[in-house]
C-alpha cells in the first residue's frame, strides 16, 4: 500500500514538474557509441553526457567514458568510425561506476538524445544487467521533435538524410561539427535541443506541451 | 573534442599550451543565445569572457550605437574583465547561435599563466577604447582633441565699442579679468586688454572719456569653439597673443581662452613642435624643425589613443608652417597690401592629412587689386608653396597650389571657377570638386572666408551636379568579392588593398555630397557627419556607421604609414593577410558599410545625373 502511495506521489511530483516552463528544468544530453544496434549482441564503446540548465551547457562537468571490455570486444567496423584508438581504450573507465554516475545525473532531469530508440534500449539493458535504475523525468528526442515538425508540412515529404543530427543542426544555423565522437555528438545534440525549444514562439512554454510535439 | 579544435584556431587561445587549452575547455560554459535571452545571459554571467561560436550579434553601447558586429571567433566582455568596471553595453541578436563563456576566475588564471594571452586582451582593449565614450571629466581623453568650447567656462564679458575707457576699466576690475571682448550687435569687433590700457592709454596720457574703439585691437584673431585646443595653441603662438576670443559658427563671441587655460590642459607635448616652428626665424631653421615631424609622430602616436587625431595634428603643423612662411615672406616683402585668406584644400582642409599627403592650397583675394599688389600675392604663393615642399609637404602634382595663378582669385573669380565645374561636370571638374569643396582658412579674417564659402555652398546645391557626384561615387566598387571576401590586387608589394581609394576617399566623397545638399560648410568628414545628425537624408545609424568606418580606416592607414615610413612601400595599400583576424573582420565590416552607403547615395542623388 505504502509502495503504491509512493508511486502515486512520484507520478504527481513528476506531472507537476513537467508543467513548469521548460527553461526551469535540468536536462542531460547523452550519446552512446556502440559496436552495433542490439544491446544483447553489441557493446557500448563510449558514452558521453552533459548537464544543461537552459540556456547554459556545462562543459566543465561533461562526462566522456570509453569501455575496454577486456578481451571480449567485438571491434567490427565501428571503432574506426567512432574515431577511437587503442590509446583511448587504455584510458578506459569501469562500467559500473560510470553507470552509477549517470544514474545520479539523470535523477530529476530530462534525458535529451537524438533518436532515443537506440540509446534508451542500451540504458534499459544496463538497468537489467547491473541493477542500476535510470529514472529521468522524461525523454526529449530531438529527432522525433524534428520529424514531427517536418511532417506538419504535407507538401514536402521527408527526404532521406533530413533527420540526421547534422542535417537538423543545419536547419537551425548551428555550426557543422565532425560527428561520430560521443562527446561531440552530445554537445551537438544539446545545442540542437536548445535551438528547437527556443524556436518555440510561446513564452515560458511548459515542458509537457513541448513533449507533446515529439 | 570539437571545442578544443575551435579554440586552437581562435586567437589568443592559439598561443596557450595544449594543456592550458584543455584546462580552458574544462572551465567553459556554453549558451544558446537568442534575442529573448541574450541580455539576460550577459547580465547573469558577467564579468566573463564571451566567445562567439556561431550566430551573429550586435554589441551596442549605452546610447544604442553599434560598437561591433560579432561573428564566429569574435570575443567580447573583456573590457570589464580587465578594468573591473561594470558592463554597460547591450546585445542584439541578428542570428541565434552558440556562445562560450569563460568566467572571471578562469580568465584570471589563464592571464596569469600566459603573458602573451594577457597582452592580447590589453591590446584589444586599447582598440576598443576608440569606440568607447569619452569619460565625462575628460581625464581619459587626449588634450589635443578637446575642443576649445570645452575649456571656455565663463560666459564672455563684453562691452560695445562706444563704451568709455573708464567704464571699460571698471568692468574689467569688477570681473577681475585682464581682457574684454568688444562686441557690436552680437558680432565680435575687437578686444581690449590690460596691456592696451597700459601702453595705449596710460602711457600716452589719453583721456578716460575716449571710447574703447579708439584703442582696442580691431578684428582680433579668434578661434571657433568647435576647433581643437591644438588649433587655439597654433593661433596663439603664431600671432604671439595670450588671449584668444572664442566664437561660434555665426562669429558670435562665446568666451575667451588664454594661454594659461591651455597650459592647464596640456598633458602632452605637441606644444614643443608647434612652438619650435613658430620660433624659427629663418626658412632654413623652419625646414630643419619640420623634418623632425615623422620621427616626432612615431613617438606621439604611441601615446595617443585615437590616432585619427594625428590627421588633425598634421594639418595643424602644416597650418603652423604655412603661417610661419607667410610671416617670413612679409618680413622680406612688406605686409600684405590688402585683406586676403590663405586657403587649405583637400586633406589639409579636411584635417585628415597623412605623412604622404601633398599640398592643396590657394589664395582668396580682395577685389580691385592693382597689378603690383597681385604681384605681391603671386610672390607669396610661390614662396610658401616652395617652402612647404622643402619642409616635407610635397608639391601637388595637379598643381593645386597658391603658386598657380588659377588658384588665386577674388570671391567672384573663385565662384566663376566653381560655376564652370558645376555646369559642365567633366571628369576633371568633378575631381576638382572633390578637392576644392573641402576648404578651410589658414590665415585671414574668418568673416571674409565665411562669405566666400557661403556663396560657394549656394552654387553647389544643384540636383544635377549632386547627381553627377553620386554617379562618380558609385563607379568605384568596394573590394568585396563573393561571400564578402576581401578582394585584393596582385601587386609587386603583395596582395594589397588601397584603403584610401576604396575606403577613406569614398566616405569623404559621400559625406561631401550630403553636406553640399545640406549646405554644411565645415570641411572635415567627422564634423560634416556630426552636422548631418538629424538630417532626413542620412539616418542616425548610417551616419554613425560611416563615421566608425572612417575612423577605423584612417587609423589603419596611419598605423600602416608609420610602419612603412622610410621604406618605398606603398603608403595607402595594406595587405589583409598581415592584419589580425580582428582587424580583417573590421575591414570587411567597414567595406560593407561603405557599399550600403554608396547604394544609398545612388538612390537619393544618382537619378539626377547623366
Amino acid at each position: 500500500m505504502s509502495q503504491w502511495l509512493e508511486k502515486l506521489a512520484h507520478w504527481y511530483n513528476r506531472r507537476q514538474k513537467l508543467k513548469q516552463p521548460w527553461q526551469s528544468l535540468r536536462y542531460v544530453a547523452l550519446d552512446i557509441e556502440s559496436t552495433g544496434l542490439i544491446p544483447k549482441k553489441h557493446q557500448i564503446l563510449s558514452i558521453a553526457w552533459m548537464t544543461i540548465n537552459p540556456p547554459v551547457m556545462h562543459y566543465g562537468n561533461a562526462q566522456y567514458h570509453v569501455f575496454a571490455h577486456g578481451q571480449e570486444l567485438e571491434l567490427g567496423q565501428s571503432p574506426t568510425i567512432h574515431g577511437l584508438t587503442e590509446q583511448d581504450f587504455l584510458n578506459s573507465s569501469e562500467p559500473k561506476q560510470t553507470f552509477v554516475m549517470l544514474s545520479r545525473a539523470l535523477n530529476d532531469a530530462v534525458l535529451v538524445c537524438h533518436h532515443k530508440g537506440m540509446d534508451w534500449r542500451f540504458l534499459k539493458h544496463i538497468e537489467a544487467q547491473y541493477g542500476i535504475p535510470f529514472k529521468p523525468l522524461a525523454i526529449f528526442d530531438t529527432l522525433a521533435f524534428e520529424k514531427n515538425k517536418l511532417e506538419r508540412n504535407p507538401h514536402q515529404p521527408i527526404q532521406a538524410g533530413q533527420l540526421t543530427l547534422s542535417a537538423c543542426r543545419k536547419r537551425y544555423n548551428l555550426p557543422n561539427y565532425h560527428a561520430h565522437h560521443a562527446l561531440t555528438d552530445t554537445v551537438a545534440c544539446a545545442e540542437l535541443f536548445l535551438a528547437q525549444c527556443y524556436a518555440s514562439k510561446r513564452f515560458n512554454e511548459p515542458l509537457s506541451s513541448l513533449l507533446k510535439k515529439l | 573534442m570539437e571545442v578544443n579544435s575551435f579554440l586552437k584556431d581562435c586567437p589568443p587561445f592559439d598561443i596557450l599550451s595544449e594543456e592550458q587549452q584543455s584546462w580552458a575547455v574544462s572551465q567553459l560554459q556554453s549558451v544558446y543565445m537568442n534575442d529573448a535571452n541574450c541580455n539576460e545571459i550577459l547580465n547573469d554571467m558577467r564579468p566573463a569572457l564571451f566567445i562567439v561560436r556561431s550566430g551573429v550579434f550586435d554589441l551596442r553601447g549605452v546610447d544604442g550605437q553599434l560598437i561591433d558586429r560579432l561573428e564566429s571567433g569574435d570575443l567580447f566582455g573583456y573590457p570589464s574583465l580587465l578594468s573591473g568596471r561594470k558592463v554597460v553595453n547591450t546585445l542584439k541578436t541578428i542570428e541565434d547561435g552558440i556562445v562560450y563563456v569563460l568566467h572571471q576566475s578562469a580568465f584570471d588564471r589563464l592571464r596569469n599563466a600566459s603573458k602573451p594571452f594577457e597582452q592580447y586582451f590589453i591590446r584589444a582593449h586599447g582598440q576598443r577604447l576608440l569606440t568607447e565614450q569619452k569619460s565625462e571629466d575628460g581625464t581619459d581623453s587626449d588634450w589635443s582633441e578637446q575642443t576649445v568650447g570645452s575649456v571656455v567656462s565663463m560666459p564672455p564679458v563684453s562691452l560695445s565699442s562706444d563704451t568709455s575707457l573708464q567704464e571699460a576699466a571698471q568692468l574689467m576690475a569688477k570681473h577681475g579679468i585682464s581682457s574684454v571682448l568688444v562686441v557690436d550687435e552680437t558680432e565680435l569687433v575687437g578686444i581690449l586688454t590690460d596691456r592696451d590700457l597700459r601702453n595705449r592709454v596710460v602711457a600716452e596720457g589719453l583721456s578716460l572719456e575716449v571710447r574703447v574703439s579708439a584703442v582696442m585691437t580691431q578684428l582680433p584673431e579668434s578661434v571657433y569653439e568647435n576647433r581643437s585646443l591644438m588649433d587655439a595653441l597654433t593661433t596663439m603662438t603664431s600671432s604671439n597673443i595670450h588671449h584668444l576670443p572664442v566664437v561660434n559658427d555665426q562669429n558670435q563671441p562665446v568666451g575667451m581662452v588664454t594661454a594659461t587655460d591651455l597650459i592647464r590642459q596640456q598633458r602632452s607635448d605637441p606644444v614643443f613642435l608647434i612652438s619650435a616652428i613658430r620660433k624659427a626665424s629663418s626658412r632654413a631653421q623652419l625646414i630643419e624643425e619640420a623634418q623632425k615631424l615623422p620621427e616626432y609622430l612615431q613617438t606621439f602616436a604611441s601615446r595617443v589613443k585615437q590616432t585619427s587625431v594625428l590627421g588633425r595634428l598634421m594639418a595643424s603643423v602644416t597650418d603652423g608652417i604655412t603661417r610661419q612662411l607667410i610671416q617670413l615672406y612679409e618680413q622680406e616683402n612688406g605686409a600684405a597690401p590688402a585683406a586676403y585668406s590663405w586657403l587649405a584644400f583637400g586633406s589639409q582642409g579636411r584635417e585628415d592629412q597623412t605623412l604622404s599627403s601633398d599640398q592643396d592650397n590657394g589664395l582668396l583675394l580682395s577685389n580691385g587689386l592693382t597689378d603690383k599688389q597681385k604681384q605681391w600675392f603671386a610672390g607669396l604663393g610661390e614662396y610658401v608653396c616652395e617652402g612647404l615642399n622643402e619642409c616635407g609637404v610635397p608639391s601637388c602634382p595637379g598643381n593645386i597650389m597658391a603658386s598657380n595663378p588659377d588658384c588665386r582669385g577674388t570671391i567672384d573669380e573663385w565662384k566663376e571657377r566653381f560655376r564652370g565645374w558645376i555646369e559642365s561636370p567633366t571628369p576633371k571638374a568633378l575631381m576638382y570638386c572633390q578637392i576644392f569643396f573641402d576648404s578651410r582658412p589658414v590665415v585671414g579674417p574668418g568673416k571674409f572666408y565665411q562669405q566666400y564659402r557661403t556663396e560657394i555652398a549656394a552654387l553647389a546645391k544643384n540636383e544635377m551636379f549632386l547627381g553627377n557626384l553620386a554617379i562618380v561615387v558609385n563607379r568605384i566598387s568596394v573590394p568585396l568579392g563573393l561571400f564578402n571576401r576581401l578582394r585584393t590586387e596582385d601587386t609587386d608589394d603583395g596582395d594589397t588593398i588601397d584603403i584610401k581609394r576604396y575606403g577613406i576617399a569614398l566616405i569623404n566623397d559621400m559625406a561631401r555630397i550630403y553636406s553640399l545638399q545640406a549646405e554644411i560648410t565645415s570641411p572635415s568628414t567627422p564634423a560634416r557627419l556630426a552636422a548631418l545628425k538629424g538630417s532626413k537624408l542620412l539616418n542616425r545609424q548610417d551616419n554613425q556607421s560611416l563615421l566608425e568606418a572612417w575612423e577605423f580606416l584612417t587609423q589603419l592607414r596611419l598605423n600602416h604609414q608609420l610602419k612603412v615610413w622610410g621604406s618605398d612601400k606603398p603608403k595607402n595599400a595594406i595587405e589583409p593577410d598581415e592584419l589580425s583576424t580582428l582587424a580583417r573582420r573590421q575591414l570587411k565590416t567597414a567595406f560593407k558599410i561603405i557599399k550600403e552607403a554608396q547604394q544609398g547615395v545612388g538612390l537619393k542623388f544618382g537619378r539626377q545625373g547623366y
